[in-house]
């Protein structure tokens, strides 16, 4: 699965510690779940979404999905002229 | 911000503190009772008193069952598999070690068990850290 927390904590100008510390999680834990090391559960990754003020879904991507999708987009009839 | 600050280090410290008050209680225990129980008249008296640093072992099961619980899921998870790893890898070396003690290598106390479970768990951290996993 691949998230957009870094670029979103970084935006915020919060450290590693200051995101642990605001979601109950330690530094060790945003570090694995910002280089994609660990899924969060559902509870943690509403948590983040709530602390981001985001949907879930804009801050996590499946992976399949993701790939899923592009390829239904590469495969989808084109609109006639 | 460094390693000091964070929940991560309110947690060590209170482990830290808790653990410390259960060693010091079973100190304390050993201390009390042994000396007692070695000059204790009849068996019952004995076994009552020998119960004594039981109290200290139970002690540190409750502060680390506690700091488990208290840890965030994702370091549960790694403490959790960190430790099946170590008991399945302990599992097959005991196993392993019963037959060369059947063509007569030295009989090793059951107590190795625990360093070897220790030593496991850091041979597993270490794999993760060089590996990635």
């Amino acid at each position: 699965m691949n998230n957009r927390m870094e670029e979103l904590r970084i935006a915020k100008g919060w450290t590693k510690v200051e995101l642990g510390d605001r979601l109950n999680v330690s530094r060790q834990t945003i570090h694995a779940l910002e280089s994609g090391r660990y899924d969060p559960s559902l509870p943690l990754a509403f948590a983040i979404a709530r602390l981001f003020g985001l949907p879930v879904e804009e801050i996590f991507q499946d992976d399949a999905g993701a790939a899923g999708k592009r390829s239904e987009g590469r495969n989808a009839p084109r609109k006639g002229r | 911000m460094g390693e000091g600050r964070g929940i991560q280090a309110r947690w060590n410290r209170r482990y830290v503190l808790e653990y410390g008050v259960a060693v010091a209680l079973y100190v304390l225990t050993v201390l009390l009772c042994l000396p007692p129980a070695f000059k204790a008249s009849t068996l019952s008296r004995r076994a009552l008193l020998l119960m004594g640093p039981c109290a200290g072992i139970v002690a540190l099961l409750v502060v680390v069952v506690r700091h488990v619980l208290r840890i965030d899921e994702f370091l549960r998870h790694s403490v959790i598999e960190s430790f099946a790893v170590a008991a399945a890898f302990t599992g097959v070396w005991t196993l392993a070690y019963g037959f060369f003690e059947l063509v007569g290598f030295p009989r090793i106390s059951v107590w190795w068990i625990w360093p070897g479970m220790a030593l496991s768990m850091l041979l597993w951290s270490g794999v993760k850290r060089l590996w990635r996993l």
